[in-house]
């Protein structure tokens, strides 16, 4: 029991602060020492306080300057990153825009704007302004893909259309995109992508076209021009005939025998002159696109072998014929007699200082395959030639006999039938190989 | 004596025409279609007269006529137009040839 009596106030204070009366000191020193010790307790923690808290508010200050620094390190990334995004879509003229899915708001860049025409503010930027410059035979098949895209159907935009410039013309678009925002429950929030404008590479791809065409063209008229200078022979021969055999005719009225084989020799002589100038006509005719029919190869043969023939008999160089086997083949025949009269053309050429002189036409169906070879008696094509043979204006031969141009106006005509052309090096002496698929194969391509 | 003319050409066609239409009493008319043929000929029994073709395989009119002898007059005839050759023809005829204008020539030559 203790022997100090304590008042009934200090009891419950002491109780409030959870002291009991038996633990606390029982005399006046022992109190005095207490709250000394009770003192010197919190001047100790009241100096630790203010101690930390200075050292908070330092750390505090400094975590901010470390912050806002930090944050202008981040803006300067940023800017760096988007101004080097910007630099790269300037550089690569590309417009981009950006669709809100859920407000079908998209914002269309400065470039996007430019490619039609525009300037940023005059358009409003939502998907109607879109759907209104898209042509109308293309709105639909755009919307179709965007559609599939966003829906997950298909694994990425990439589509072309045409959209009409605030000038009127059409203007060719290569329009890409990606979703590149979706919410908690995975459903596009946020579609973006580019316009590339096609406008000039399509029509320097057309004015391609048109050259094409027309050195195709300048080619035949070449092959045409080498052909002209015996055309006059080939025809004035015949007609020849036709003369002295109308003036035999008054001779042999008397002689039935001599009487029709006179006239058998006109009527022969008119027809060779109107053979040779029907394929002309027909070799002539400027061919801007020809179509493909099934037609028998060794046909296209026999008349290239009939253009050529002036020019192989003056040259002492005649062209044989060997052909086997189904060579029904799809086939531009304008093209491929082209092709044929130039490979011709061309052996007789390099065979002429040669003692042996021949050319052979050959042709045979090898596994849904059909092969065609130009052979000439020629020695083996050097191998640093083989690639350059090809080229547009290559040409070995002296200047004024060549264009340069039979070769790849060639390549480029097998091209059009999905046909190969190439050496064939397993021939002691030069074979132009060229391979076309059967028919059947070359339905789907 | 009469006269004797070569016709070389390699249409044999024409070759044929060639000798109906000029051979005659006074006229003998022989044909050749190879041009090397023909000079052999030439040198074992030479003609008076010589009508070439132009354009034959292995050896053209002119080439033919610089190999045979200079006193055989010699008349080229060629199929194509505008023909520019440095020898001293006695004429260029060209295809179709006009026949009365060869007959006319047969006849000056018989004369002389």
């Amino acid at each position: 029991m203790p022997e100090t009596k304590f008042s009934n106030l200090l009891l419950r204070q002491l109780k409030k602060h959870g002291l009991s009366e038996t633990e606390l000191p029982q005399d006046l020193n022992a109190w005095k020492e207490f709250i000394a010790k009770i003192n010197k307790t919190y001047n100790e923690y009241d100096q630790a306080r203010i101690s930390s808290d200075n050292v908070l508010a330092v750390s505090l200050k400094e975590m901010e300057i470390l912050q806002a620094e930090k944050a202008k390190l981040n803006a300067d990334v940023l800017k760096e990153l988007n101004e080097n995004l910007s630099l790269v879509l300037q550089a690569s003229d590309l417009g981009v825009w950006d669709w809100n899915l859920d407000t079908n708001a998209v914002n269309y860049d400065k470039r996007w704007c430019e490619i039609i025409g525009y300037e940023q503010k005059e358009l409003e930027h939502n998907l109607e302004t879109f759907m209104k410059l898209v042509h109308p035979d293309d709105i639909e098949r755009v919307l179709t893909l965007a559609d599939n895209y966003i829906k997950g159907l298909s694994p990425k935009f990439d589509v072309r259309f045409q959209m009409q410039h605030k000038h009127g013309e059409w203007v060719h678009i290569h329009a890409k995109g990606k979703i590149i925002k979706f919410d908690d429950t995975g459903r596009p929030k946020r579609f973006m992508g580019t316009h590339n404008d096609l406008t000039e590479e399509i029509r320097n791809q057309k004015e391609i076209e048109h050259h094409k065409s027309k050195l195709f063209h300048q080619s035949k008229l070449a092959s045409l021009g080498e052909m002209s200078a015996g055309i006059a022979h080939e025809v004035n021969n015949p007609l020849a005939i036709i003369a002295g055999s109308a003036e035999l005719l008054a001779k042999f009225i008397d002689r039935p025998d001599k009487f029709h084989a006179k006239i058998d020799s006109i009527l022969r002589s008119c027809a060779r002159i109107s053979k040779i100038l029907n394929g002309l006509k027909k070799f002539s005719r400027s061919a801007e696109k020809n179509e493909f029919k099934l037609i028998d190869l060794s046909q296209i043969i026999d008349e290239a072998v009939v253009l050529t023939e002036m020019k192989s008999t003056r040259a002492s160089t005649p062209v044989m014929k060997d052909c086997r086997g189904n060579l029904k083949i799809l086939c531009d025949d304008l093209g491929l007699e082209q092709v044929l009269i130039n490979l011709i053309n061309n052996g007789i050429d390099a065979v002429k200082n040669n003692e042996e002189r021949w050319i052979k036409v050959t042709a045979h169906n090898d596994n849904e395959m059909v092969i065609l070879r130009v052979i000439d008696s020629g020695p083996a094509i050097p191998h640093e030639l083989e690639e350059k043979i090809f080229d547009p204006f290559f040409t070995t031969k002296t200047v004024g006999e060549g264009t340069g141009l039979g070769l790849s106006i060639t390549r480029g005509i097998l091209d059009e039938h999905h046909a190969t052309i190439a050496l064939n090096r397993h021939f002691p002496t030069t074979c132009f190989e060229i391979k076309f698929l059967s028919p059947k194969d070359n339905n789907g391509a | 004596m009469g006269l004797k003319i070569f016709y070389v050409d390699d249409e044999p066609e024409l070759c044929e025409v060639f000798e109906e239409l000029f051979s005659t009493e006074e006229i003998s008319v022989e044909t050749f279609t190879d041009p090397f043929k023909v000079l052999e000929k030439t040198i074992s029994s030479p003609p008076d007269v010589v009508f070439m073709d132009y354009r034959m395989p292995g050896l053209n009119g002119l080439e033919l006529a610089r190999k045979m002898p200079v006193e055989i007059k010699k008349y080229l005839i060629s199929g194509e137009n505008n023909l520019v050759v440095d020898y001293p023809f006695e004429e260029i005829l060209y295809k179709p040839f006009e026949i009365a204008h060869i007959r006319e020539l047969l006849k000056q030559f018989k004369k002389s």
